[in-house]
């Protein structure tokens, strides 16, 4: 123990270092801030950010009625008390899905939409479940009759967009239900956590409240960025790259039915009139396309799923595309004991065993609870006020 | 192996006719194999990590540039995009739909005249 101690002390004293983190370490801490970052808008939605639309979008996110059933909302799946995901391992609408359901929280920093990445915007992603027969099962005209008949929404949805449902296309207004429905997900943001409190203290040399930060999530913070390379894909303050990768979580569904994973989540988006790149985009230089029109479809995209982001991640338990592992701590172990020969990463050389040990794997579940935010989000149902005059 | 198959603008071969000035006026990293020479600069520069940026290029002489791409060679990939390649003029070109998904070593490629220009950067 003295013999640590030592070591400990010599570690502090070396120039450059603090707390015993090397200045190479802080600087990796310090890019996974700051957070919140600045709120920017989407300029494929005319209506991102428009407090009416935000109120529209709010009331039909918890509205049944945009299903075939009349019984299932988006709210349904995505739970409010649940961090807007729904607990359990696969999703369940009408019928059973093959993924989990992911938490909804700062949607506005995705590039890609869906484990597969099949949609480029909050607005075809949000549009997408309501047309699916297994989740919603609704359509264009259905989404289109309810605006019309029901005179609370129609009102809503005339101050959101400036114009009567009465001369507007089903088409035309199930896009516009789903760029209100993306205004109001777009207001989902995750707060300040203790992670960045002690990001926060390193960044301007305030030791004594870094020190403040537990001891085993500090730890647990080292190994991240250090010798279990998690940051190589979970980087930046989402704590994700936005891009998809095969971590050797099985992707057949059953026998003779794989997910192909982000292989074709690229072949819908291209074949998606609701991409980017279309008639729908309200950006007329097309400027946020550029990805959509650059993404290569590889053979190495078969059964890879998006890096998803781990700010409250802890909230959002089971983990993985298809809700495999059960908690954080299964999901650092599926990492500590993976085996390469099971990729289907065409010789990408990434991911190898990290062969932890329980103290390791403790010391990374509370790095992962640490992403927490201190103060839940306020979540408001919307205010029973009807629209008119 | 990824395919290397760029996407080429339709000012291409038009662009590439006029000879381009020796060597390269553009402020940028500069990169040279044999009788080939480019100049290359990000925008935004540095390069960010995780989000699309941009490359203005100039090359010297005759040759115009037909490919650009970029791997990272520890990791054994390349970018999950193909960059499309638009001639603006002069041996001026501006290369649209790169993406720098993880940090470390990347190593840039260009084809000029056939002959293969490389650049390796460190990329946080």
């Amino acid at each position: 123990m003295r013999l640590l101690a030592l070591v400990v002390g010599c570690l502090a004293a070396m120039p450059g270092w603090a707390n015993g983190l090397a200045p190479d370490e802080i600087q990796k801490f310090l890019r996974h801030g700051p957070w919140p970052p600045p709120i920017v808008g989407d300029p494929s939605n005319r209506v991102s950010g428009k407090a009416e639309a935000i109120d529209l979008g709010e009331r039909l996110f918890f509205d049944p009625r945009l299903s075939l059933s009349g019984q299932i909302a988006c709210a349904t799946c995505h739970v409010p008390e649940k961090a807007f995901a729904d607990g359990r391992k696969t999703g369940l609408g009408l019928d059973a899905v093959d993924r989990n359901t992911p938490g909804l929280f700062d949607l506005a920093l995705h590039r890609w939409f869906g484990w597969d990445g099949g949609q480029d915007n909050l607005w075809s992603q949000s549009l997408r479940p309501i047309l699916d027969a297994r989740e919603m099962g609704g359509s264009a005209a259905s989404v289109a009759a309810l605006l019309r008949r029901d005179g609370d929404l129609a009102c809503r949805y005339q101050r959101s967009f400036g114009r009567a449902v009465g001369g507007v296309d089903d088409e035309t207004l199930l896009v516009d239900a789903a760029k209100a429905l993306a205004a109001y997900q777009e207001t989902l943001r995750s707060g300040r956590t203790p992670f960045d409190d002690f990001r926060d203290a390193l960044a301007r040399g305030d030791m004594a409240a870094a020190a403040r930060y537990p001891e085993a999530a500090r730890r647990g913070a080292r190994l991240f960025v250090g010798s279990a390379n998690c940051a190589f894909c979970h980087l930046g303050p989402a704590f994700t790259n936005g891009e998809f990768h095969d971590v050797g979580v099985r992707f057949f569904l059953r026998p003779g039915v794989a997910d192909p994973g982000r292989h074709g989540g690229i072949r819908r988006l291209q074949a998606s009139p609701y991409a980017l790149t279309g008639r729908f985009n309200d950006d007329p230089a097309r400027a946020d396309g550029v990805a959509t029109r650059h993404v290569a479809l590889q053979h190495r995209n078969w059964g890879e799923f998006r890096v998803p982001g781990l700010r409250g991640v802890a909230a959002t338990a089971p983990y993985m595309h298809n809700g495999s592992l059960a908690t954080l701590g299964d999901v650092v172990r599926h990492y500590s004991e993976i085996d390469p020969e099971r990729l289907h990463a065409d010789g990408e050389a990434i991911l190898r065993p990290l062969f932890l040990g329980d103290g390791e794997i403790g010391d990374l579940v509370a790095f992962l609870e640490s992403l927490s935010e201190i103060l839940p989000s306020r979540l408001a149902m919307p205010a029973p006020m009807p629209c008119g005059p | 192996m990824r395919l290397w198959v760029p996407v080429l603008a339709g000012g291409f071969f038009a662009a590439a006719s006029a000879v381009a000035a020796c060597p390269p006026t553009l402020q940028g990293t500069r990169v040279a194999a044999g009788e080939h020479q480019l100049v290359f600069a990000a925008e935004p520069s540095p390069i960010p990590l995780g989000r699309p940026f941009v490359l203005q290029v100039e090359t010297c002489g005759p040759a115009a540039l037909a490919k650009v791409d970029a791997n990272m060679p520890e990791h054994r990939h390349g970018m999950n995009y193909r960059p499309s390649i638009t001639a603006t003029g002069e041996g001026r070109y501006r290369v649209e739909g790169m993406l720098f998904h993880m940090p470390g070593r990347w190593r840039l490629m260009f084809e000029l005249g056939g002959t293969r220009l490389e650049h390796s950067l460190q990329v946080e």
